[in-house]
């Protein structure tokens, strides 16, 4: 499967139980990308093409609300997938981050096999 | 939404939302330790909070014996304890003190929840605080002990 996916969470064990919910959903190893902030996806974004983004909101150095709101911005990249991987409950953050065209909100604390069914979802694969 | 006083967490909410949230997360089975039962578990070592704010704000504590955090990031990455690195391990406790963190706010709100959730932070076990200052419950985790506390600070 030819799909790039990029985890943006600054908690390394959450990246690491993403990463292995992303390979049960069919996502080749050297296809998942990691970064612990939105700055550090953003660079990623520069160098590689990424397909879909599991996205973290309350992040230090740049949360995910402004990343996806650059990522929008950016007319290369305005097609990229992304979806909402986050403990973030704010009604008001939320709508803003639909606005922006998140395709789903996955809240912490999720089940594995929940993940593992939006990530099939979005790149093709049937869970 | 809970069944306490409106911005209120009873501790059998709190403990609720701390197994539920341990469950989900990771599969570890967790229970309220009565009073006897909390004495035989090992003592705290670490802790993590996480602040959030909007029409009232609080404080999420979450303090563990050594072994919690690892042998939570163990079973959520399919290993053996022994394979977690500690700095993994205490990552772990951050994050569930924002996992948990979320939960509260989400309780506390409801579907229009109107609180922001801070960034989650480490500190020392000792610095926790009181019962008298806050709602507490102690979780044995697995034969780890697991303190949760919720705090209501001044606006």
């Amino acid at each position: 499967m030819n799909c790039n996916v990029l985890v943006v969470d600054d908690s390394p064990v959450l990246r690491a139980a993403i990463r292995k919910v992303a390979k049960l959903a069919g996502v080749e190893e050297d296809q998942i990308f990691e970064a612990g902030n939105g700055q550090e996806a953003l660079d990623v974004l520069e160098t590689v093409w990424i397909d879909l983004v599991l996205l973290d909101l309350n992040m230090p150095v740049m949360d995910g609300e402004e990343f996806a709101r650059r990522v929008r911005q950016n007319h290369d990249l305005a097609d990229v997938a992304i979806v909402v991987v986050s403990t973030e409950a704010n009604r008001e953050r939320l709508d803003r981050m639909r606005e922006l065209g998140t395709l789903e909100v996955l809240h912490k604390p999720f089940e594995p096999e929940d993940l593992r069914r939006i990530i099939g979802t979005v790149i093709g694969v049937a869970p | 939404m809970n069944d306490a006083r409106p911005g209120e967490l009873d501790p059998v909410r709190l403990a609720n939302l701390a197994i539920d949230a341990l469950e989900r997360t990771a599969m570890v089975i967790a229970d309220i330790a009565e009073a006897e039962d909390a004495d035989q578990l090992p003592p705290l070592d670490e802790a993590a909070c996480v602040d959030y704010d909007g029409p009232c704000k609080g404080r999420v504590w979450i303090a563990a014996s050594d072994g919690f955090g690892a042998s939570v990031a163990a079973s959520l990455l399919g290993v053996d304890p022994s394979e977690v690195p500690p700095d993994q391990a205490a990552a772990m406790i951050d994050e569930l003190a924002n996992i948990l963190g979320g939960s509260v706010i989400l309780d506390l709100g409801g579907d229009n929840c109107p609180f922001r959730l801070g960034l989650p932070r480490r500190c020392p076990a000792t610095t926790c605080p009181t019962s008298d200052e806050c709602t507490r419950i102690v979780l044995d985790a697995e034969g780890e002990r697991l303190e949760v506390r919720w705090q209501p600070l001044a606006a």
